[in-house]
């Protein structure tokens, strides 16, 4: 069976592995141990590791070189998968990372195990290849020693060879075991086996790519040998419309226009020499060719409030009326949140080349198998002779799973012939993409004793789809709702960017949680520690860290603080320092303060770069970002009229991770949950500086403006 | 537009382009001379992925029309910043200080980077967040990056000061 069929038919995450050379013979007890004596034979399958926990399966294979090799369909998107990967595999059998390859989203050589999201492949992925190097390690110490007729107490790994400590001479490669026939037992591994595993320092295994130019983006492939595609798609794409044949000589008039078409209600579709000479041939489109629906989009989720309907009660215990009733203090909130895009820097990109019967596919993809798919659904080319190769993503966040560019280069090619590169223009990121945040509503109601603890809770949110809400606190009487508003009346399309809505969701309920402590005259610390399930050591953490108890704060001035439970896996509390300009309404940023439990962290820098970006994200849409739109498109286009953080924005950050749950034991993940705890933390802090709750993101001078006003009135 | 034949030099070498006099530069390195360095983030100068040096100043290739360009300009891209296989100060200090994570605006990063240590060998924070503030980074590494500006500028400053 050849390889690739095999890999597919396991279906498994795969590792591949052989001795690497030497890189440290000076201190090396092997020394003697020749070159010649590590040579093996060329065979593949070693064994196989299945993790069932994990629902992910690890195969581990022996090939004829001096290289280990591992395979995953998850993407690498800047969140430091290979690095991690490479640090897992090279703690696990002792060797240096320099010979290590990774190979990630090929849908040829590698697995399909899911899409690369929810901050979960390091979770997923590097847990399950290091349990699965554990057992295999386990295995050949084992082996290995039963051979030299010792105790496994007796003998020691390195590199691949199992030898006897006293006798340095009393070795046996893994290989020469294979030869033999080596039995593995599979075993199924529990976390209690595993050791804590740290950072060994390792920067990320794509630094000299990265900082040359070299590393390879998806726009990067097939340079010079193909043309540029694109569909005619206007703002209005998602608002009801219809294409009929276009008139495209005007298009064909275009310099450096090769061909156009038209592709049913995929539209008409332009194919050029370059990528300026594209956009030319489609600003050249005749409007008519769109013909309006009659459906006119509402403006905003609370404008249809009225008509949601209840998806899905998350939660719900106790009696919420009756002990609402019986509580002195109740406070009841709404919070509403706004639109944002994924705005990566990298548009979406493909490059395709399809014949008759095969396509090829190089995409800037979080699930390189998704597109397979999609692209054998347009071309309606099987499944198997479609192959795809997911490049290095410039930025995912959630944005890039199932994206059309794949599919629509693809199209175009297979209709001329020609290979095609189809990148988004930043337009189309802004306003076709469909990967944007649509707008949240948030009712929540909650009843509070004398001493401080809250008895009765409801929460109601009202959004278009998505809900990634876990709870924090502990309240005996709680009913937590969602209610869904029809897509179609709204103008855009909610989407999974860096988490579903608990972005929008921990902002109302960690603003409550302080206007809860204000309304019972309690310190919103203490008020947290009262009622919050864990967190406990990870809140304390973070309010040293900015001397919380110690704090007096300059006029206007002030802090605030939130926590997380991401999934009940990974937790975090920030606290920040304001103060408000309160003729403008600017709010500065002063200090950000946060703690972090995320399990074990296999690579501490790749963490921090991914955490401290986070951090920032939360700030960017918290005080910068929104899509604007009428009742019918979005307006934004550019990054002109959508303003992101920038260098001039970052407050003086410090974080650190602590484990406070749980056995800590596996990597749990890092790369959305910093983010919610932004825009609460902020609005509380700006409370406690001016006396003013905002209820309403973002908070741009205009709404802190508006707000104080409000109050004042 | 109208297409135009001329000499341009890149990372040193000459190279004999036809294009159309309205076509950015950016396109000219990326898809004629094959240097994919340099990115495409918007097109219009907002976000500095593309950005390159032309004389030594960094400039926004997104924008530099074709016509613009003189064959004795010289114009670096990331491709052409180390020497002789060695990776520049700054290429370095980016290595040294993760500054980076997807890495899709590095390149423009570190092209205006060497663009304000060329002007300024020490500059503050201050003076690096100004230089620095229209370039975009979405995964937001941006306080590794100003660290390891830092590091080049206080590694150069040290350097100057031995050397007096």
């Amino acid at each position: 069976m050849k390889r690739r069929n095999f890999l597919k038919l396991v279906g498994s995450s795969t590792l591949a592995f052989a001795v690497p050379g030497c890189s440290d013979r000076k201190n090396d007890p092997l020394l003697e141990y020749t070159d010649k004596e590590l040579e093996f034979v060329d065979f593949e399958i070693l064994c196989r590791s299945v993790h069932p926990w994990r629902n992910f399966s690890e195969l581990v294979l022996f090939r004829s070189t001096e290289r280990i090799e591992v395979y995953s369909g998850r993407s690498e998107l800047g969140q430091g998968l290979t690095t991690v990967l490479v640090s897992v595999v090279s703690q696990a059998f002792e060797i240096e990372p320099d010979n290590i390859d990774v190979f990630l989203a090929n849908t040829d050589l590698c697995p399909d195990d899911g899409p690369t999201s929810g901050s979960a492949a390091t979770r997923n992925i590097g847990w399950a290849i290091w349990l699965a190097c554990l057992e295999i390690k386990d295995d050949i110490i084992s082996e290995g020693a039963k051979r030299l007729g010792v105790d496994s107490t007796e003998v020691r790994f390195l590199r691949g060879i199992v030898f006897v400590e006293k006798d340095r001479k009393s070795r046996i490669s893994m290989f020469e075991m294979r030869r033999d026939g080596i039995k593995f037992t599979n075993p199924n591994t529990t976390p209690q086996k595993v050791q804590m595993y740290r950072d060994p320092g390792l920067g990320s295994v794509r630094a000299l790519e990265i900082v040359t130019g070299q590393l390879k983006y998806a726009g990067d492939m097939m340079v010079g040998e193909c043309r540029y595609g694109g569909f005619f798609t206007p703002a209005e794409f998602r608002t009801g419309y219809r294409f009929q044949p276009a008139d495209l000589h005007q298009t064909l008039a275009v310099p450096g226009v090769v061909t156009a078409g038209n592709m049913g209600q995929r539209g008409p579709f332009v194919v050029a020499e370059t990528f300026p000479a594209l956009q030319a041939g489609l600003a050249a489109m005749n409007r008519k060719s769109i013909v309006p629906k009659g459906k006119s989009l509402v403006k905003n989720l609370v404008q249809v409030r009225e008509q949601a309907v209840l998806k899905k009660t998350a939660k719900d215990t106790g009696d919420i009326e009756h002990h609402l009733k019986s509580c002195r203090h109740t406070l009841s909130e709404t919070y509403t949140t706004h639109s944002y895009n994924v705005a990566y820097l990298e548009p979406q990109t493909s490059v395709a080349i399809v014949t008759d019967d095969e396509a090829r596919l190089w995409d800037s993809t979080q699930h390189a198998h998704r597109q397979q798919q999609m692209v054998a659904d347009a071309t309606q080319i099987p499944l198997d002779r479609v192959h795809v190769t997911g490049t290095n993503v410039g930025g995912g966040f959630g944005g890039k799973i199932g994206h059309r560019s794949g599919a629509e280069a693809a199209l175009i090619s297979q209709v001329t012939g020609l290979p095609i590169k189809r990148l988004f223009s930043r337009a189309e990121v802004f306003q076709r993409s469909s990967r944007a945040k649509e707008e949240v509503a948030v009712d929540l109601i909650s009843g509070v004793n004398d001493e401080g603890k809250i008895i009765a809770r409801s929460v109601d949110i009202y959004q278009d789809e998505g809900h990634g809400l876990t709870d924090i606190y502990k309240i005996p009487n709680s009913r937590i709702r969602l209610f869904r508003v029809s897509q179609g009346q709204m103008a855009i399309r909610h989407a999974t960017i860096r988490g579903t809505s608990f972005t929008q969701d921990v902002f109302a309920m960690e603003s409550h949680m302080s206007s809860l402590a204000h309304s019972i005259s309690m310190d919103p610390l203490e008020f947290r520690l009262n009622n919050v399930r864990w967190h406990r050591d990870l809140l304390h953490a973070a309010a040293e860290m900015i001397d919380y108890g110690a704090y007096r704060p300059p006029e206007d001035h002030g802090l605030g603080m939130a926590i997380i439970n991401h999934g009940g896996r990974q937790f975090g509390a920030l606290f920040v320092e304001v103060d408000v300009d309160r003729t403008t309404g600017r709010i500065a940023i002063h200090r950000m303060r946060a703690a972090f439990d995320i399990g074990i962290v296999i690579c501490e820098t790749t963490a921090t770069v991914g955490i401290i970006g986070a951090l920032i994200w939360g700030l960017s849409i918290s005080m910068k970002e929104e899509l604007k739109k009428d009742e019918n498109r979005i307006l934004t286009n550019s990054f002109s009229g959508y303003d992101i953080a920038r260098f001039s924005d970052i407050p003086d950050m410090k974080i650190k991770f602590i484990n406070t749950y749980g056995n800590g034991l596996s990597p749990r993940g890092c790369g959305e949950m910093p983010l919610p705890l932004v825009a609460p933390a902020v609005a509380n802090a700006v409370y406690n500086a001016i006396g003013v709750r905002l209820f309403a993101t973002p908070f741009t001078p205009e709404r802190v403006l508006a707000a104080i006003r409000a109050q004042q009135a | 537009m109208s297409k135009l034949k001329k000499v341009i030099t890149v990372n040193g070498d000459h190279h004999e382009v036809s294009a159309d006099s309205s076509e950015p530069l950016l396109w000219i390195l990326r898809d004629r001379l094959g240097l994919t360095g340099t990115k495409y983030g918007c097109g219009e100068g907002a976000c500095g992925t593309c950005t390159v040096l032309i004389d030594g100043k960094a400039e926004r290739s997104c924008l530099v029309p074709f016509e613009d360009l003189e064959a004795r300009q010289a114009i670096v891209t990331i491709e052409g910043l180390d020497r002789e296989g060695e990776l520049s100060p700054v290429q370095q200090a980016f290595v040294e200080h993760n500054a980076f994570a997807c890495g899709y605006c590095t390149s423009g990063m570190i092209m205006q980077a060497t663009d304000l240590l060329t002007i300024n060998k020490n500059p503050s924070r201050s003076e690096i967040i100004e230089a620095m503030n229209d370039n975009l980074c979405r995964c937001a590494t941006y306080p590794s990056i100003i660290t390891a500006i830092e590091s080049v500028g206080q590694e150069t400053g040290r350097e100057s000061e031995d050397q007096s």
